[in-house]
């Protein structure tokens, strides 16, 4: 039995996006999400066990256990986060989880970040570039007329793959928003440079300042976790895999 | 962390290969230019830093890394050229030619030919001597 279970706490709260960033390339999903919650002051709502699909964990922050799956909300969005790698097997069933966590709090559209393993982001010396998927495509058609540029090919996998792919089949829009990142170093410049999307967009506050001034902390904060995913082959290639 | 003894860490690094040259990428945090050091032995390449640093909670902490990287065969040391910026070291390889030969492809198909022609060569003569009587009916 693999069964993956949600523990929602109740509240009443309205939301209209849900947003879900999962450890990958550069940690780009983790550190955006990790960014939002704290930015706007999110407060935990629930957690999800991911049941057989992976070895008893707890992250411990504080002397204090976590699921490695933790579920935020306030000022109207919703997070959904993680702190390892989703093992591939699990993939598809945490997307249905999320999807039905969608569902369950009428959340009007879900929104992925993650990174998109490039090498030559080592040698660029810009800002991080940003690409998106939509499952719907006015939506798409308004992202590009906001000036945003579509991912013009590759191959989806994993959870955001399933995300997707649920979008089109139930009606609700997905967005996928990824940064160029490093593919096996956490990279908080390409989520900043995401945030700085997401932060238009959605006019939240982000302050990726705030970040940028943070990241060598962050980056030797989350080394092993870095290292762990790159183990996992969830950090790079052709495809992008979260 | 502890600020009397210095916490350890291998730090992550990258190597890949640029085509014509190779980029190894060390990530440093808290580190500055000064405390890096980099050293050859034979085919490994040693990277060493130290420093301390306060933290956004105001916690004092005392980092070394250490790491060993076997570098390419093909990667030229005469040509190394490195750069650091906010804790990234960022080290570029040329190659070397040492040891690569051009097959070229138009000589292996002359060499099939000249064996074409020996085959036939050999086929028409056993032909001929099979039948010694060939040469005897022939008008």
């Amino acid at each position: 039995m693999q069964n993956i279970s949600l523990h929602l706490q109740k509240f009443d709260e309205r939301i209209s996006t849900l947003f879900v960033g999962f450890p990958d390339a550069g940690l780009v999903g983790l550190i955006a999400s990790g960014q939002i919650v704290h930015d706007q002051a999110l407060k935990p709502i629930g957690w999800m066990d991911l049941g057989d699909y992976m070895p008893p964990t707890a992250v411990v922050h504080s002397g204090l256990p976590f699921s490695p799956v933790q579920l935020y909300a306030g000022n109207g969005i919703a997070v959904v986060t993680a702190e390892v790698p989703i093992p591939p097997e699990a993939s598809k069933a945490v997307g249905e989880a999320i999807f039905g966590l969608a569902k369950k709090i009428s959340a009007k559209e879900l929104v992925t970040m993650g990174g998109l393993a490039s090498d030559d982001r080592y040698e660029e010396e810009a800002q991080a570039m940003v690409y998106f998927v939509s499952s719907d495509p006015d939506s798409a058609k308004k992202l590009a007329d906001e000036g945003l540029f579509p991912l013009e090919g590759g191959l989806l996998l994993g959870t955001y793959a399933h995300l997707i792919m649920s979008g089109i089949k139930e009606n609700i829009n997905v967005r996928s928003f990824y940064a160029n990142a490093y593919p096996r170093m956490p990279d908080p410049g390409a989520a900043a440079a995401l945030l700085l999307v997401i932060s238009k967009l959605y006019s939240l506050k982000i302050d990726t300042d705030n970040l940028i001034k943070q990241s060598e902390e962050i980056r030797l904060k989350t080394k092993q976790l870095m290292q762990q995913v790159a183990s996992t082959g969830k950090a790079g290639g052709s495809f992008m895999y979260t | 962390m502890n600020s009397r003894r210095p916490y350890r860490y291998e730090p992550l690094a990258d190597l890949s290969d640029r085509g014509n040259y190779y980029l190894l990428m060390v990530d440093l945090p808290h580190v500055s230019q000064d405390d890096v050091h980099i050293y050859l032995d034979g085919d490994t390449m040693i990277i060493h830093a130290e420093t301390t640093y306060t933290d956004s909670d105001g916690g004092f902490n005392h980092v070394m890394y250490n790491r060993e990287i076997t570098i390419p065969r093909d990667a030229d040391p005469s040509s190394i050229k490195v750069s650091f910026k906010q804790g990234m070291l960022k080290i570029i390889m040329g190659k070397t030619t040492h040891g690569k030969k051009e097959i070229p492809i138009r000589r292996l198909r002359l060499k099939v030919n000249w064996w074409g022609r020996q085959l036939s060569g050999y086929l028409t003569w056993w032909s001929a001597r099979a039948d010694p009587f060939s040469e005897a009916r022939k008008p």
